[in-house]
């Protein structure tokens, strides 16, 4: 009784210019206890994903330290380009170094260009990213915030968790589950 | 009297004319502290094209006249922002990039679906040193994106589950015109879309704010300006700051707090507020405050909601034009809230027996079933759901409560009368359970009905004479021509003296102990006359108000107030309740 209402809803929000909500067909996703993001919107994609969703769509998951950010110029436009100095790699198969990571926007010399909203990594972090490649082949964050925790102590966090944060270890286990459910 | 008011009114009219407001949620340059916006030159002229696959695609309703749509909603912003948009025609370039073309595109390609990352649109803005050089717009025209069979589509048609393109434009455009997004539900800058609404297409007050105050186009407006900190010290930046209107419960212009806490809302319309602090929590989320992103805004979200004066009975504050007022320090505490609404919806049931509406905005009156989602929802008692002001109102008690892995839902009766003015309303819940305030600015939209409608509605809280609280109440509407409408005092000593007090805006001064002036008097239309009351009868007494048939009464607000001589308070007085008259 309850589905058209859960069908509805989207919790939470995430990056990237104009999102929506709510559309007819998101599905009802199961908890991995971790956060507070169980529900999808899959008419609206990206908007909000579930951990489970989100370490399925990740080709790559790694905790890493941000080394360097610079900016290129790739397919007319302006993308944010960070190296990774990966530590562990919880799913996947890591390229050769560098592992550089894409997101849209950012500055060369006085011109700059901005896409609404994105994420962005600070040199310096540590951090669990969630990766995917993209329609041209760059290593993007899957959902974008969603598929970035920071790391400090022994614990994660994302921009979009109100301040709760997880232990670095129950993440770990949540895409193990993940990957032996998928093999 | 009326005929006395009259002239002032007209005055009123030409200076009502000529107000507009205005906020301040530009992408801007700059660290966290010292934001600079980035703006098109002021008056220039911007050329754009419009990808040649636009309006044949499959993603567009079959009918849809996509380009007007697009003309109609740059258009709009070109009012708002003092550029003039020309339409170069359409161009085979499909994918943005920095080529001297502001491009609007939803072309299928590579290119766009990795910018797109699976949403339904977005902008990239070009820059250098502050004056935005160019802009492109990327609509998702991929029937299988984000997932397949399960694109966006769009219309232009106002049809139940497609994406508005007009709505659609005013928002992504709006970005390449250098504004951020809003918080507000209700405003076109808000970050999420949903299928089937068209309200987007109109500019709320914020979106005016914004970009008016990016392009200087403020007059005979006000400012609120404060920080926002921790009880004991410690700034609070990236916290959501906005303002209801104290007469009607509406939400206006909102901003944030920056590095420092600071904000400054501009170009707010002369008149009365309350203002709330609330965490960007969701739905708006810190995923849609770029700053934290671009300008290394660190947000705090993890405090209670709070207003100005404390929860429990905030400030009302007077904005006056061309005046800034100082709130000084706004406090706020955590930890972080346990409670949160994030969505709301429609039903034609009370069970969620159907499918939702969605968020399907209507003119008033109307009456529906008003769902609410977050978390928590289900709990406490339905009492400590309210809307702001006098005119949205929950009817009865909800009808559906339940708790859900992630979210809960409620759903209550909900009515809206004839007479509630269009505009964006806010939700409160304030939950005994765990002492905790929660609000829902601009969830609940009504739009203009296609005639305008006449309102009054009862605000401040006067003070009360030696027989109780002193009521001033209308009976009919101040519509032109209304020659039956009148007002009535009631709750007063009989025998003594009522002066009529009108003025052209609303206050809220303190007279006496309790006591407060709701109307400003400094604006009155006339002298104060004398109007003896009846000894009986408790004293009540209506006076007929005939609306003059005057157009240039249309869209006018007085405010009127009255007191009356009462022997045996200490201060010799009592004030009414103060009355908002809005006439059409």
């Amino acid at each position: 009784m309850l589905k058209p209402l859960v069908i509805a809803v989207v919790v939470g929000a995430v990056a990237g210019g104009l999102w929506c909500m709510p559309g007819p067909a998101p599905q009802v996703q199961r908890s991995t206890g971790i956060g507070y993001d169980r529900i999808g919107a899959a008419r609206c994609g990206a908007p909000t994903k579930t951990t489970v969703d989100l370490a399925r769509d990740a080709v790559l998951i790694v905790r890493a330290h941000v080394l360097t950010e610079r900016a290129v110029r790739a397919s007319g436009l302006i993308w944010s380009e960070w190296e990774l100095d990966v530590t562990e790699t919880w799913k996947g198969d890591l390229p050769d170094p560098p592992l550089l990571v894409r997101e849209p926007g950012g500055k060369i010399g006085h011109v700059e260009m901005r896409v609404s909203a994105g994420v962005r990594y600070r040199v310096g972090d540590e951090v669990v990213a969630f990766i995917v490649k993209d329609a041209l082949g760059q290593w993007r964050t899957a959902g974008m915030t969603q598929g970035q925790w920071r790391v400090a102590d022994g614990r994660a966090m994302r921009a979009t968790d109100r301040g709760r944060s997880t232990s670095v270890a129950a993440l770990r286990r949540a895409v193990q589950i993940t990957n032996e459910e998928g093999r | 009297m009326n005929a006395r008011v009259r002239p002032y009114l007209v005055v009123l009219v030409a200076a009502l004319t000529a107000l507009s407001v205005r906020a301040y949620l530009p992408i801007w340059s700059g660290g966290p502290t010292t934001p600079t916006p980035n703006t098109w030159p002021s008056g220039a002229s911007v050329n754009y094209a419009v990808n040649d696959q636009v309006g044949t695609q499959v993603i567009f309703q079959a009918g849809s006249l996509v380009v007007p749509a697009i003309d109609t909603a740059v258009a709009r912003l070109g009012v708002l922002s003092g550029l003039t948009f020309i339409n170069q025609g359409q161009t085979p370039i499909t994918d943005p990039a920095q080529d001297g073309t502001n491009l609007l595109t939803w072309a299928d390609t590579p290119a766009n679906q990795a910018l797109l990352g699976g949403g339904l649109g977005i902008t990239t803005v070009w820059f250098t040193n502050g004056v935005i050089t160019e802009f492109d717009v990327v609509g998702n025209g991929s029937p299988n994106s984000p997932a397949p069979g399960q694109g966006f589509f769009f219309s232009t048609l106002g049809t139940p589950g497609w994406f508005d393109v007009d709505g659609f434009v005013m928002h992504e455009a709006g970005h390449g015109i250098g504004m951020d997004h809003s918080a507000l539900f209700n405003a076109s800058m808000y970050p999420f879309q949903f299928a089937g609404t068209l309200k987007t297409r109109l500019p709320a007050a914020d979106d005016d704010a914004g970009v008016g105050a990016i392009y200087a186009q403020n007059t005979g407006t006000g400012s609120v300006a404060g920080t926002v900190q921790r009880t004991g010290g410690g700034t609070v930046a990236g916290a959501h700051v906005f303002l209801v209107d104290a007469v009607t419960g509406r939400t206006r212009q909102g901003g944030f707090t920056i590095g420092a806490g600071t904000f400054t809302i501009d170009g707010i319309a002369p008149g009365i507020y309350r203002v709330y602090v609330e965490p960007v929590d969701g739905p708006f989320g810190p995923a849609n405050f770029s700053a934290a992103w671009w300008n290394g805004v660190t947000i705090d979200n993890t405090f209670q909601t709070a207003a100005l004066g404390g929860v429990a009975s905030p400030t009302v504050l007077k904005v006056a034009a061309g005046a800034t007022n100082s709130v000084g320090t706004i406090n706020v505490n955590g930890p972080a809230p346990t409670r949160n609404m994030v969505q709301v919806f429609y039903l034609s049931t009370p069970t969620p027996l159907v499918n939702p509406v969605s968020t399907l905005e209507q003119p008033a009156p109307y009456a529906a079933w008003f769902g609410i989602f977050g978390t928590g929802v289900d709990q406490g008692p339905d009492s400590a759901f309210t809307f702001l002001g006098p005119f949205p109102d929950i009817t009865g008690p909800s009808t559906w409560a339940t708790s859900n892995p992630g979210f809960d839902d409620r759903i209550f009766p909900l009515s809206i009368p004839a007479e509630t003015p269009s505009g964006s309303y806010v939700l409160q819940w304030d939950d005994p359970t765990t002492g905790e305030l929660v609000v829902f600015p601009g969830c609940l939209e009504v739009l203009p009905p296609a005639t305008p409608r006449a309102y009054t509605a009862p605000y401040g809280p006067g003070c009360p004479g030696s027989t109780g609280p002193v009521t001033l109440t209308g009976t009919g509407t101040p519509s032109l021509g209304n020659a039956a409408f009148s007002v009535t005092l009631a709750g007063q000593l009989g025998g003594q003296l009522a002066y009529f007090v009108l003025c052209a805006l609303p206050d809220h001064l303190q007279v006496g102990p309790g006591c407060f002036a709701s109307v400003d008097w400094m604006t009155s239309f006339f002298d104060l006359t004398a109007i003896a009351l009846p000894t009986g009868g408790g004293g009540m007494l209506t006076v007929p108000f005939p609306v003059p048939n005057d157009p240039a009464l249309a869209g006018t607000d007085i405010y009127a107030q009255v007191l009356v001589s009462d022997p045996m308070t200490p201060a010799g007085y009592a004030l009414s309740n103060a009355l908002a008259l809005h006439f059409e």
